[in-house]
């Protein structure tokens, strides 16, 4: 198991460079700058699925009230607003070299940009509050009431607008619209970032934990 | 449940009493509504907006206004240490309700006031005024379902303005982009049946955000650790 | 009817305020929760009450038949220094509010009891701490709750005051209800059935 590790840092990740960097061909409209595509829609695709885990974390967090879960989900909160910088920057300089504009308003642009300021205002939720069951407490249920506001953004918000965005890849009806190469290349970038992710998940968790370890162990000395 | 009701508003005419006895939070709003407007018209110097800066303007005032005052009630029971007597004496959701009811009126006021101003200072002006003010008074209810719940977690957090800001600004954001984009259209000419879409848009927040609150709310309110 | 508290513990950050706590409390007699400032009376008023959670550990209420129940809000009584009541309206408009809130009716005879009635339409905000201090016994007592949780309900009073408080008790343990006060003082502490020591 320990192997997959090294498999991943020096077989998986070197090959995604390499497809995604040199190999892959060049999509029409866009140019050279298609390459941007295997990066900023992983980080976009990461930086919801950390936003995602961070509200079932909450929610375990109110309903159990253990400590851990709240460590848990600001861990992946902090990822989250990692890969949602990443990716609102990359979004934006790919707009900036594409269509001429570094900010358009566009539905996805948007959605991205408005979950970056969630993670935003989760953090300065956390540092305005001192005790550490109020400051749990309290960023669990503006996570969650702010992951209430995403299938809001998700489906109504492009229905309101008109969109500069590529054709989305993946469109309601699930068909992938793109030359077969540029499929298979995008599915292993996929699967190398969501691989990424998971490291990098139990690396942030353990982290938070062991950065809490003293309350931590005096709550399950009380627990005996 | 006609006593639930009965409790509900007990809580919006406690606070409606407090205010007009210590007005704070709707003179702050007027103000700010009146400044603003005032600020925009004058930096204008007389040129009309016109229909699309109009809406902006509009809803950008409103949007500031209303988060300049709606986390007011909450705060002032953690501030006047009243939260406790509150808790003590009624489930969570009814001050949930209570509270929201309370900056409905507060919305309220603010639209009833900020209208006329719109219409001095900036020229707004439309066919259909029936549908300008119905949707506002919907998106404006939106704004208020919407940061309910963030009211009462930034009184819980002994933040100010600021953080109630920071914190409701993601969430009302959908409401102000549609919010915008419907009264642009209204003002342009069109009526309200054809910007269906953006109504149907608020009611759904509203009834989203309404449930979530309800639902969340009493995690806020019960953890009231000193 | 039986409060049961079994292990229970609070923390606050990273200190334990006390922990291991178990003990049963039962209705009609008067409970002392003593320690020194600091050593967490309050907080143990306020997880018995329900205003608080414990971090670790359980309670339950038991009526007399040994069935579990929650205490709804109207059958609870609260006063301390840090409750407030509504400084800018009447005591008369604080008690009414109350009332509508709890669902109960409004009860003259504690009004004639806490010594206020003359006062009744004034503004809290004029009244001496002393007669904020029965105000919000009042507060506590005049729904006739069966649970009265008193944290220093001495503070700041005469000695007319403080007959108040002592019939408050008084009256409480006449009819079974349960009543649990936080002191230091050493009256109070000896007007008490049981006592809980935290230090």
């Amino acid at each position: 198991m320990k192997y997959l590790k090294y498999i991943f840092i020096f077989i998986v990740l070197p090959i995604q460079i390499y497809l995604a960097i040199w190999y892959t061909p060049v999509v029409k409209g866009l140019g050279e700058s298609t390459r941007v595509f295997y990066y900023h829609v992983p980080v976009a695709w990461l930086a919801v699925l950390s936003f995602l885990i961070s509200a079932i974390y909450s929610a375990q967090f109110l309903r159990k009230r253990d400590f851990k879960a709240d460590l848990k989900a600001e861990a992946n909160a902090r990822l989250g607003l990692l890969f949602s910088v990443l990716a609102t920057v990359s979004g934006s300089l790919w707009a900036k070299i594409t269509w001429g504009d570094l900010w358009n308003w566009d539905p996805r642009e948007t959605s991205i940009l408005i979950l970056l300021i969630i993670y935003l205002a989760y953090f300065t939720l956390r540092s305005s509050v001192e005790d550490e069951d109020r400051k749990a407490t309290l960023s669990a249920v503006y996570s969650l009431a702010a992951f209430a506001t995403v299938p809001l953004l998700i489906f109504v918000i492009p229905r309101v607008y008109e969109s500069l965005h590529p054709d989305p890849i993946l469109n309601e009806r699930g068909k992938v619209e793109m030359s077969s190469t540029i499929r298979w290349i995008f599915l292993f970038s996929m699967i190398t970032f969501t691989w990424l992710f998971v490291y990098l998940k139990k690396y942030q968790e353990e982290l938070m934990l062991l950065k809490n370890r003293k309350r931590n162990l005096i709550l399950e000395k009380l627990k005996k | 449940m006609f006593a639930w009701i009965k409790q509900v508003f007990s809580i919006l005419e406690k606070d409606i009493r407090s205010e007009f006895r210590q007005k704070y939070a709707i003179s702050g709003i007027l103000m700010f509504a009146f400044v603003v407007v005032i600020a925009v018209s004058f930096a204008l110097s007389g040129i009309k907006p016109g229909p699309r800066f109009g809406a902006i303007l509009f809803w950008i005032t409103v949007l500031f206004a209303d988060l300049a005052g709606f986390a007011h009630s909450f705060i002032k029971e953690e501030e006047e240490q009243t939260a406790l007597a509150l808790k003590l004496c009624t489930e969570p959701a009814v001050i949930f309700w209570g509270k929201m009811l309370f900056n409905v009126f507060l919305a309220t006021v603010l639209l009833v006031t900020i209208i006329p101003l719109s219409i001095i200072f900036l020229g707004l002006v439309t066919d259909h005024w029936l549908d300008f003010i119905l949707f506002a008074f919907f998106a404006s209810l939106a704004m208020t379902v919407g940061t309910t719940l963030i009211a009462a977690i930034t009184a819980k957090a002994s933040g100010r303005g600021p953080l109630f800001t920071i914190l409701s600004f993601p969430v009302l954001l959908p409401v102000l982009i549609v919010a915008i984009k419907a009264t642009y259209a209204i003002l342009s000419g069109n009526t309200l049946m054809e910007q269906l879409n953006e109504l149907i848009t608020v009611i759904s927040y509203i009834m989203l955000k309404g449930a979530i609150g309800h639902l969340l709310f009493e995690q806020v309110w019960q953890d009231a650790s000193k | 009817m039986q409060l049961i508290v079994e292990k229970i513990a609070k923390l606050y950050g990273e200190r334990i305020v006390f922990s291991n706590l178990s003990f049963t409390l039962e209705s009609g007699k008067i409970v002392i929760l003593a320690g020194k400032n600091g050593s967490g009376k309050s907080t143990l008023l306020k997880i018995l009450a329900g205003i608080t959670r414990p971090t670790v550990g359980d309670l339950s209420y038991q009526d007399d038949n040994g069935q579990k129940f929650i205490p709804q809000n109207k059958q609870i009584g609260f006063c301390s220094p840090y409750l407030n009541l509504y400084l800018h309206f009447s005591l008369e408009e604080n008690i009414r509010f109350f009332n509508k809130l709890r669902g109960t009716e409004y009860q003259p005879d504690w009004l004639e009891r806490s010594g206020l009635k003359d006062r009744s339409y004034d503004l809290l905000k004029n009244y001496s701490s002393g007669m904020l201090q029965r105000a919000k016994l009042l507060f506590a007592v005049t729904h006739s709750p069966e649970i009265l949780f008193l944290d220093e309900p001495g503070s700041n009073l005469d000695d007319s005051g403080r007959e108040f408080v002592a019939e408050i008790v008084k009256r409480q343990k006449e009819r079974n209800g349960m009543i649990i006060i936080a002191t230091n003082d050493n009256v109070e502490m000896e007007m008490g059935d049981q006592i809980v020591r935290l230090d």
